[in-house]
């Protein structure tokens, strides 16, 4: 007997980001060209070669939340608001649900439990908390470190505080995979939803890391773009591209089974048709063409569709010299001849390179894309690298044809992840 | 109660009111609290509780076991408590 296979549709929407807190300045910018990369000013850079970065800003998110919450990790404050968007957008919030909820970590007991998992992709952690209690140690020793410090710095407290926050009481865990981080957790909530595990997981990606450890060690690595400029200095599939440049924030996704979604009587936004992965088992930071073509393969087979079918591709797109060329070669490959017609874009040139939050926050923007028929523009595509042999989206919006769009991420690790996006009612 | 009384219960509250603003998970106004002010009203859940133990624990000397800290009401119980066990000043 073959596996049940329910439709997956997205609910519910949310995104923190650089270019905005809710999804329509997010697509504004996007459809506008304007990033979010400048220089840093949360933190003192002195001693950084490279001094730009996506930050966001919390101004809603401090006229918003409260009390605990107003103190937590940035990358729960993150997280909260990008769920608090995704679960009001699919109706599953009331706003006397939400007052209570966003302060409170042991509160929640009056509301109902929600029939709802909680799988969050994080790159680094709560990376704030664990820079401070690093340096409480370093000063204080054993006695710097406070009893909340073990659950604190748990990766996990990002989906367990969602989870108590909003009492949500399906499956609560954290995917760690780097860059990929989010899309698996996409991928895994997908999966859980079509065979029948459960009828609604959201799926976010996090990460806020501009401190100055992880921040400087970035930097250190090699691979962030020294142009000047931060409005020119990230240049994805560029021939002048110099490198990536680091973002913060974070993204979550609704997804629910179409039945589900039927029976609250709620609007789909799109549709997840489809999901690959695959290790290229090779190096954990060079990217790999047979491993990347694995994933893209996967997740066309199970889709169902061909290269051809497809109106869109989202690129991982970090704009260094090893992913464009990388990838590039790896869509070759996958689509054949379907390579030269398919559009493929990036959107790190905006949102900054965001980690583990970049696949749920690229997602977004490719499920906005689709929704208004349009990719937004590759920023600084000025001089087209002709190693990166696909057809690019240019410096201007690109009116898309019907069919879907495919998601890449490929992480550091070697982890790599593919979603066939949908729109709503195709 | 002697003057030195007061101006040592005075100096604990004012030590006090700084653990206290730096291990709230919440924000508090110390300026408006008072002797009668209930440790309920900082909305201390179980968790920050034992950092304020573990906080008040470093800032006095003192050793509070947990059923002696949720057995205090108001902050004049924590202040009577830290008052005859301790409240010298924290060495090193």
């Amino acid at each position: 007997m073959a596996p049940e296979r329910r439709r997956v549709v997205v609910t519910g929407l949310g995104v923190v980001s650089a270019i905005g807190v809710d999804e329509e300045t997010v697509w504004a910018s996007l459809l506008g060209g304007r990033t979010g990369l400048g220089e840093i000013r949360g933190f003192d850079v002195a001693g950084n070669a490279v001094t730009i970065g996506a930050e966001v800003d919390v101004g809603p998110l401090d006229a918003r939340q409260k009390g605990k919450l107003r103190r937590a990790d940035r990358t729960l404050r993150f997280a909260v608001e990008a769920t608090r968007q995704a679960l009001a957008g699919a109706g599953w919030l009331t706003g006397e649900e939400e007052g209570d909820e966003e302060g409170d970590e042991e509160g929640g007991g009056e509301a109902p439990v929600l029939p709802i998992g909680s799988i969050w992709g994080c790159g680094c952690g709560p990376a704030g908390t664990l820079y401070e209690s690093h340096r409480r140690f370093a000063e204080k020793g054993p006695a710097g470190m406070r009893p909340s410090t073990v659950p604190n710095c748990m990766a996990n407290s990002i989906s367990a505080g969602v989870s108590i926050r909003f009492r949500l009481g399906g499956t609560n865990q954290v995917v760690v995979s780097a860059c990929t981080s989010s899309t698996n957790a996409v991928g895994q909530g997908f999966r859980a939803i079509r065979h029948g595990y459960a009828d609604a997981v959201l799926c976010g990606g996090v990460d806020a890391f501009f401190d100055p450890f992880y921040y400087g060690v970035w930097n250190n690595l090699g691979v962030l773009s020294t142009l000047p400029d931060p409005e020119r200095a990230l240049r994805p599939f560029d021939a002048d591209r110099a490198g990536t440049l680091l973002g913060e924030g974070a993204a979550a996704l609704l997804l629910e089974s179409a039945e589900s979604a039927a029976r609250r009587g709620v609007r789909a936004r799109g549709e997840v048709l489809g999901y690959g992965e695959s290790s290229d088992a090779s190096h954990i930071t060079s990217p790999e063409i047979a491993g990347q073509v694995r994933a893209i393969r996967a997740a066309l087979a199970d889709a169902g569709i061909e290269p051809e079918d497809l109106a869109y591709v989202n690129a991982h797109g970090t704009a260094t010299e090893s992913n464009d060329v990388t990838e590039s070669r790896s869509i070759r490959e996958a689509f054949g001849a379907a390579a030269d017609r398919v559009p493929v874009g990036a959107t790190k040139s905006y949102f900054g390179h965001t980690l583990g939050a970049s696949g749920t926050l690229e997602a977004v923007g490719t499920l906005l894309a689709l929704e208004h028929g349009v990719a937004p523009p590759n920023l600084n595509l000025d001089r087209p690298d002709p190693e990166c042999d696909v057809r690019l989206v240019g410096v201007e919006p690109l009116p898309l044809g019907r069919g879907p769009a495919m998601k890449n991420s490929f992480g550091f690790g070697g982890g790599n992840g593919v979603l066939v996006l949908g729109r709503a009612g195709d | 109660m002697s003057a030195s009384d007061d101006a040592g219960r005075a100096e604990i509250l004012g030590r006090l009111g700084a653990v206290i603003e730096e291990s709230a998970s919440e924000d508090v106004d110390w300026s408006g609290v008072t002797e009668a002010t209930t440790l309920d009203s900082f909305g201390f859940d179980s968790l920050a509780v034992l950092d304020l133990i573990f906080d008040l624990e470093q800032e006095f000397g003192v050793q509070i076991p947990a059923e002696t800290m949720l057995s205090m009401k108001t902050v004049g119980n924590l202040v009577t408590f830290l008052a005859e066990t301790g409240g010298e000043e924290k060495g090193g």
